[in-house]
């Protein structure tokens, strides 16, 4: 069974060409699988040294990674789990992205009907873009995946297994407060949380990174002050707006070495945004 | 084509694009710094470049036309699925048919990806069919800085007043996938139709897409 692929990525365009930008591996968290029996893969990004790679919302530039699966009829991916991005700074132009080594984790369900053994190919196409300050590479590759088909307990994939759990736990999901609002002040969007108490143990700067552009302004400096019981984020309005947003989505990390209580580095945040100029006029 | 699965990790292929180090005589920006960003509504910063021929050019002599600036970068995929596809050059043709001033600017530092000699630059506007008035050196940074431009391409539309009424992604489809780009929505165009026509820019803003400028950092 082949449950571990490196994928052969190929330059998509001329200039692509040179050293390696670095690799992608397909991973699965098992090595044979069951009828309705759904299971974990990982999409393992690893950018050379120097290079990064782009998260859903790639910021001011670049574009993120695509997975395309050609799976045969029945069965079912979920969306692209991805985790949380870092941001990225060079000469002012703010991308979020991944520089170390990070997975992407995607479930796929098998029909609730196969035969009870045999092997199932799972096909697909990764693309993805790699940038240094001085220059980016495209590049895409076919992978295929070749799991067993079992009528008893799957067996897991010895290698991945752990780590794509360990990864997928640390996937952000969406705080729980006791109170969350945006609201639009001026040029900013002012996003307060309430909690029981602090929500971080030492003082630092958690970073908002909005899920797709013309929301929070990528490169504009965020602030954050903090109360005995939460904190108010001010994020500037995106420049590249004139209708004032009214959604604020995406991930909130806590300040590097931190994590909010119980629930990891990062959270999703998905709340609506009160206008609350236009309610005073 | 047929590719072949191998459990074996495949470098992304050879050839190293001609690629220098870094030049230690251009002027290095703080990277931390905000630069100040050109706003749809303002005066468009004025400036003096050179272009490929080594005629300069300054924005007050258009005073009176319109003028998009296009910041590019050859190397850069969404730049070249741009021109690959005609999609650039077919909005460039309409512009300058239109009596509109293109500029097309390279912002890249020295021996960074996309930087061009005039000598370079000028093949590349015979080999890319491009329609542009012409194409601006800018290696230390200056005017893409004064106008806050974040990639490749990133456009900006001034109108006959000097005042800048687009700033943003060239279409809606931000892909480096010639299909897509079929269906885009061009903005760029639809700015200067609006304009010409006496309407509002539906669009004046939109996040531009594309690799990061390469600026001397």
């Amino acid at each position: 069974m082949i449950a571990t692929v490196f994928i052969a990525m190929q330059a998509s365009h001329p200039a692509g060409q040179g050293a390696s930008s670095g690799v992608i591996q397909l991973v699965s968290a098992v090595s044979s699988i069951k009828a309705g029996q759904p299971f974990d893969v990982g999409i393992r990004l690893e950018p050379a040294q120097g290079w990064h790679t782009y998260w859903m919302n790639p910021g001011d530039s670049g574009g993120p990674t695509s997975v395309e699966w050609h799976l045969p009829k029945g069965w079912v991916k979920g969306p692209i789990e991805w985790p949380a991005p870092e941001r990225i700074e060079t000469s002012g132009i703010v991308s979020y992205g991944y520089e170390k080594p990070a997975m992407l984790v995607e479930t796929i369900t098998p029909p609730a009907t196969l035969p009870s053994k045999g092997t199932v190919e799972l096909k697909g196409r990764v693309k993805w873009l790699t940038c240094t300050p001085e220059m980016c590479r495209p590049a895409d590759g076919d992978f295929h995946l070749k799991l067993a088909i079992t009528a008893g307990t799957p067996v897991e994939n010895p290698q991945w297994h752990d780590k794509i759990a360990e990864e997928a736990s640390l996937i952000p999901r969406p705080l729980v407060a006791d109170g969350l609002q945006a609201r639009i002040e001026g040029k900013e969007i002012v996003l307060t949380i309430t909690a029981q108490g602090p929500l971080f143990d030492k003082p630092g700067k958690p970073y908002f990174f909005p899920d797709s552009p013309g929301m929070v302004s990528h490169s504009m400096p965020q602030s954050y002050s903090f109360t005995a019981t939460g904190m108010v984020a001010r994020l500037p309005i995106s420049e590249y707006t004139t209708k004032p947003p009214t959604r604020l989505a995406g991930v909130l990390k806590a300040p590097p070495g931190d994590e909010f209580a119980g629930q990891g580095a990062a959270v999703t945040i998905n709340v609506p945004i009160s206008n609350s100029q236009e309610k005073k006029s | 084509m047929n590719r072949i699965w191998i459990c074996a990790v495949v470098a992304v292929s050879a050839a190293a694009v001609g690629f220098a180090s870094i030049s230690a005589a251009s002027p290095s920006p703080d990277s931390h710094a905000l630069y100040a960003s050109a706003r749809v509504g303002d005066p468009a910063p004025g400036f003096t470049l050179t272009d490929t021929k080594g005629q300069t050019h300054s924005l007050s002599e258009y005073a009176g036309k319109y003028v998009v600036l296009e910041w590019t970068n050859h190397q850069c995929p969404y730049v070249a699925a741009q021109y690959r596809s005609g999609n650039m050059q077919a909005v460039q043709k309409w512009a300058v048919d239109h009596h509109v001033v293109w500029l097309t600017v390279v912002s890249s530092a020295p021996g960074s990806q996309g930087y061009v000699t005039p000598e370079q630059g000028e093949a590349l506007l015979k080999t890319q069919h491009s329609f542009a008035t012409a194409k601006l050196l800018d290696p230390d940074g200056t005017v893409g800085h004064a106008y806050g431009a974040k990639t490749t391409p990133d456009m900006m539309v001034i109108d006959p007043k000097g005042v800048l009424i687009y700033s943003g992604a060239i279409d809606d489809k931000a892909s480096t996938d010639d299909a897509d780009l079929k269906t885009a929505h061009n903005y760029v165009k639809a700015a200067l139709e609006e304009a010409m026509n006496g309407e509002a820019v539906k669009v004046p803003t939109s996040q531009p897409f594309g690799c990061s400028v390469k600026y001397a950092h």
